[in-house]
């Protein structure tokens, strides 16, 4: 069976450093883009993921924003991808989001970050993800 | 004013000796006129006086009252010239009041009486005889004409009194000069009249006072107020951007912190893979440095603003060397945007690290602010006892406005906070802390020609302007 992929986005190196680390050392593909125009390129290149992992507090385009312009220019992916936001805030809010991974404390613990993705991904069978 | 006026006063609660009928006419003769008994004469002077204080019992000016004033007098006592002059107020003011048929030369003669007659009893230079009369009244007060054409050579006589209220010196004259002869119940009248329109002037002046004094308290506690709102709203504005700074700082921590926990937790993880372990060791040491050096910022920080001079540990070394070694790491991190334009070598006393992060810090606000499409220029010059060190970048300017608050705690400009780049506001901060703590300086210019330049001014050899530490 191939490899499951996951698509991070997040402006800082280190971030999507360690996010590989962490999910290649589970089994997982994974593909890096450091802001929401390079993932936009890579989502045209690459096959359709099973997870988008969203850096919420990106400084040129945020989560938020980028999700918005997905919806815009790649609905397809929006209604069959689940996408998580990886936020500092405790409650954010996720729109067509599947849900959110918190960066203080869960983020840090492996297991806790592996648990939600695994999560995460299960939802995306679940197809379509929203209600139209 | 007529008789029926007078008597028809409400409240008159003065009762009169005889009752007096309407229409009777109430001499302008002496208290020798036959007509009225002494006793009549002791009534009239009596209820004037009462009629006089009623008068005087609204606070109003001088000028207004004298001629109310010397109409009610005059039924009593007869007189051709009438002079005031006070100085309870800030200057002295002459209210002047003749007859119709006063002589030009019998009012000269009445103000310089009364003048003279001022120096004496008040202590103050009088006031001299080309001085502006402040107000001059003619006419009989009465309204009726003086039924004998007043006699110009004998001489008049003046009944001056002082007026004064608790103390001496008295502040004022007032001088009654009779139409004909005078008498000592003329003068108990008189006075008792000139007691009357001192308390009033007296008291006009005050309650002037008073009301120069609230519209002074009132102004001052306007001001007042407004330095308060000021105070609070720029405490307010203190408070939010602690607020705003501690949740930037705690997540800007907390994710170096998460960054070395993740590679101990794949350490674990990994035991079977030990290749991996280097990396990953190096990767948490990092962080934990970078940890480190945010909390050391922060702390120094602090200090400066709590008007503390930062502890050094001055050692001897090349500044160019340093520089050059800085920009080399800083390049790694931002790309080959800096250019180090100058080769003079300068040894000097000072802290290496703290000056380390004055070059980080000018070079990464550089980065971050300027544009990025042209170079970085640092350079070092030598100055006498001085070395200057200059960052230099293209872009956008910082306004005049903006570099007055540029090195406060927390300040970002408005464009650093509006891009979504993140900062603690505290870089320039400790550039300052850290070039004043050696005895320098540090300066901002910002125009079209030459762009933007932070210049750091340290003394060759800090350590004469260093902390003595207790080690």
């Amino acid at each position: 069976m191939p490899n499951q992929s996951i698509l991070v986005v997040d402006d800082s190196t280190d971030m999507l450093a360690l996010q590989k680390s962490i999910l290649e050392a589970d089994g997982f593909d994974v593909f890096t883009s450091r802001s929401g125009t390079e993932a936009l390129e890579a989502l045209s290149k690459i096959e359709e993921p099973s997870l988008i992992i969203l850096d919420n507090q990106m400084e040129d385009m945020s989560g938020t924003d980028f999700l918005s312009l997905l919806e815009e220019q790649k609905p397809e992916i929006v209604t069959v991808v689940p996408i998580v936001f990886l936020s500092a805030a405790e409650m954010p809010s996720i729109g067509k989001a599947v849900g959110f991974i918190r960066k203080f404390p869960d983020f840090p613990d492996i297991d806790v970050f592996l648990s939600a993705i695994h999560q995460f991904i299960a939802a995306g069978r679940k197809r379509p993800l929203h209600q139209q | 004013m007529s008789d029926s006026e007078i008597d028809s006063e409400e409240g008159n609660s003065f009762s009169p000796k005889r009752q007096r009928t309407k229409g009777e006419k109430i001499s302008s003769g002496t208290e020798s006129d036959p007509i009225l008994s002494w006793q009549e004469q002791s009534y009239d002077r009596l209820k004037t006086l009462y009629d006089v204080s009623k008068l005087l019992s609204r606070v109003v000016d001088i000028e207004e009252i004298f001629p109310k004033v010397l109409a009610l007098e005059s039924a009593v006592f007869p007189i051709s010239t009438a002079t005031l002059i006070e100085c309870r107020g800030k200057s002295a003011k002459t209210t002047f009041w003749h007859s119709e048929d006063a002589t030009e030369e019998q009012i000269q003669r009445a103000l310089a009486n009364a003048r003279q007659s001022f120096g004496y009893l008040t202590g103050s230079p009088p006031p001299t005889s080309d001085m502006k009369l402040d107000a001059i009244f003619s006419g009989n007060p009465d309204g009726s004409r003086n039924t004998q054409p007043g006699n110009l050579d004998k001489p008049k006589d003046y009944l001056v009194l002082p007026l004064l209220v608790d103390r001496l010196p008295a502040f004022g004259v007032l001088q009654l000069e009779g139409s004909g002869s005078t008498s000592e119940q003329d003068l108990e009248f008189v006075d008792a009249l000139a007691h009357l329109m001192a308390v009033a002037v007296d008291r006009y002046y005050k309650t002037l006072d008073e009301r120069e004094l609230r519209k002074k308290e009132a102004k001052e506690s306007a001001e007042k107020l407004s330095d308060s709102q000021q105070e609070v709203a720029e405490l307010v504005d203190d408070r939010l951007l602690r607020e705003s700074f501690v949740s930037l700082l705690t997540h800007d921590l907390r994710t170096p912190l998460s960054a070395a926990k993740i590679s101990a937790q794949l350490i674990q993880r990994q035991a079977d893979n030990p290749e991996t372990f280097r990396s990953l060791a190096a990767r948490i040491v990092d962080n934990i440095s970078r940890t480190d050096r945010m909390v050391r910022d922060l702390l120094d920080a602090n200090r400066i603003g709590s008007g503390e001079k930062l502890p050094l540990h001055i050692e001897r070394f090349d500044l160019h060397s340093l520089v050059t070694e800085t920009l080399e790491e800083l390049g790694t991190v931002h790309g080959d945007r800096f250019q180090f334009v100058s080769d003079t070598h300068v040894q000097g006393f000072w802290d290496r690290e703290s000056l380390r992060r004055v070059v980080e810090n000018l070079c990464h606000n550089a980065v971050k602010y300027g544009s990025p499409d042209s170079p970085i220029q640092i350079s070092l010059a030598r100055k006498d006892v001085e070395v200057q060190l200059m960052v230099q970048n293209q872009g956008e300017l910082i306004s005049t406005e903006d570099q007055k608050t540029l090195f406060r705690q927390f300040r970002r400009t408005e464009k650093a906070q509006g891009s979504r780049r993140k900062g603690w506001g505290l870089g320039l901060t400790l550039v300052r802390g850290v070039a004043e703590a050696h005895g320098g300086n540090v300066k901002v210019e910002s125009d079209s020609e030459t762009g933007t330049v932070f210049t750091v001014t340290l003394p060759l050899d800090a350590r004469p302007f260093v902390q003595i530490q207790e080690s």
